[in-house]
């Protein structure tokens, strides 16, 4: 196995997860409310992210889809972070957890077709 | 240690290990059975890292470096909306399959991780506790 691939991935997925960490803190110091404002703005923006380096980049500079898209993207969002939200929002408020979790997916299938209707 | 630096080197090793996983898990028929063994593996892990910081003195940082880090960048949002397009491009149903079961059992299993740490700690504190009486 090519080693240069896992290191361009890892390398991505730290530089998106210390992103995220950052996002999140910005975003727990506005948001106020019980809603996880800053998983959910950071799962729709590097999902849509995604789709526009899939289109643009995976076939025309392949490592660079590594670093950028299986690494950055891949590493920005989250899915762990989202299951264990919706528990926790489910202990406080039944409906605006299943709200969470559906239009995290719906907003992110969404942008994630229509990214993929423009090529 | 820096909570940024720990973040880092999580990331580097849950996105590493992402990356190889989908080397050696197979993709059944074009399925993303990778990206769906790592989402609920993580979460199941996530839920269970709670249910210990919850319940010991676990380091900041290294909670973060696990937790946001290693586990975070591990798991992915993106790479499993963008396969459940392309996968729905071709079998519909499949696709179908592949959110259901994600996002089914993935809170069900970050649930449970929780539940099972926060017993397990419990329970041998309970047994220090009668030992040390």
């Amino acid at each position: 196995m090519n080693v240069v691939l896992p290191v361009l991935v890892g390398v991505g997925s730290a530089i998106g997860a210390v992103a995220r960490y950052g996002v999140g803190v910005f975003i727990g110091r506005v948001n106020h409310s019980a809603f996880p404002w800053g998983t959910w703005l950071i799962n729709v923006i590097g999902t849509a992210l995604l789709g526009l380096f899939t289109l643009n980049l995976q076939s025309a500079s392949p490592d660079l889809f590594l670093l950028l898209g299986t690494g950055f993207c891949g590493g920005f969002t989250t899915f762990s972070t989202l299951s264990v939200e919706t528990v926790t929002l489910y202990r406080a408020n039944r409906l605006l957890s299943l709200f969470y979790l559906f239009s995290s997916l719906g907003v992110g299938l969404i942008l994630a077709w229509l990214i993929n209707l423009w090529a | 240690m820096n909570n940024i630096m720990a973040i880092f080197i999580g990331g580097i090793i849950g996105g590493a290990s992402r990356c190889g996983l989908g080397f050696i898990i197979p993709a059944p028929s074009g399925f993303p059975l990778d990206i769906l063994v790592i989402n609920l593996v993580g979460s199941l892990a996530l839920g269970t890292l709670n249910g210990v910081a919850a319940s010991t003195k676990m380091k900041p940082w290294l909670r973060n470096g696990i937790g946001t880090g290693m586990i975070g960048s591990f798991t992915t949002f993106s790479t499993f909306c963008v396969g459940t397009i392309r996968l729905a491009q071709v079998h519909a149903l499949s696709a179908l399959v592949y959110v259901a079961i994600s996002l089914i059992a993935g809170p069900l299993l970050a649930l449970s991780g929780e539940r099972t740490a926060l017993w397990v700690v419990t329970r041998k504190e309970t047994e220090v506790g009668e030992v040390s009486a």
